[in-house]
């Protein structure tokens, strides 16, 4: 079982390096910005309230 | 903590952090804070990253060590917010067993940096006080202004 573990990690390592997650980054972002726009696009007019107010100090948690 | 994680501390403004899953296979995680519409809002994302760059922000993949996933997320929001002490994250469960995880992984990181940190849960349109223990569909994390001025 941790032979079996311990190829599965090269597997995964294999592609995860630094340079590639650079060459991959703006596609990342941009995929990641997609997902986020469209689940901010369903937020309502309470919720952005909220946001404001708690942008502007009126919102605290003191706990 | 995950060697990927460290590597990610260390690259650029703590908009994006990986690391591997490492359970009954080995997946490479993401969380990303990407800005919104909203002035100084971010939304969180915590997806299984694929070698195409694609994010899969529904995956359940049930690896076995989902308490480790969501104590790299809660650090990387700490992280990010060092960088943007402004900023309001938003984090949105898409199901039930989500809010449940987010629900745990943040009141157990509550009791480490409570003081420093403003968790509001939001039932329907009203927010209040994160409370451990309550399922919230959105959470919004902030840092205590008062905590800023050292």
């Amino acid at each position: 079982m941790k032979a079996r573990v311990a190829d599965q990690h090269d597997t995964a390592a294999s592609w995860l390096t630094a340079e590639k997650l650079e060459e991959l980054r703006p596609i990342i972002e941009a995929n990641a910005q997609a997902i986020v726009d469209k689940e901010v696009a369903a937020w309502t007019p309470e919720f952005r309230a909220a946001l404001r107010k708690l942008r502007e100090g009126g919102i605290e948690n003191r706990s | 903590m995950n060697e990927a994680f460290y590597e990610s501390i260390l690259s650029g403004k703590h908009m994006m952090f990986w690391f591997e899953s490492i359970g009954r296979e080995s997946i490479i995680k993401a969380i990303l804070f990407r800005p919104t519409s909203e002035p100084d809002t971010y939304k969180m994302l915590l997806g299984d990253l694929d070698p195409d760059g694609s994010i899969n922000v529904e995956s359940r993949s049930n690896n076995g060590d989902t308490e480790k996933v969501l104590s790299i997320a809660a650090r990387s929001i700490v992280f990010f917010l060092s960088d943007h002490p402004e900023a309001k994250v938003v984090i949105e469960a898409s199901t039930e067993s989500r809010a449940r995880l987010y629900q745990i992984a943040i009141g157990r990181e509550m009791e480490d940096l409570g003081n420093y940190l403003n968790i509001l849960g939001f039932h329907g349109e009203k927010p209040e006080a994160f409370q451990s223990g309550k399922n919230y569909k959105k959470i919004i994390v902030s840092l205590k202004t008062d905590q800023l001025n050292f």
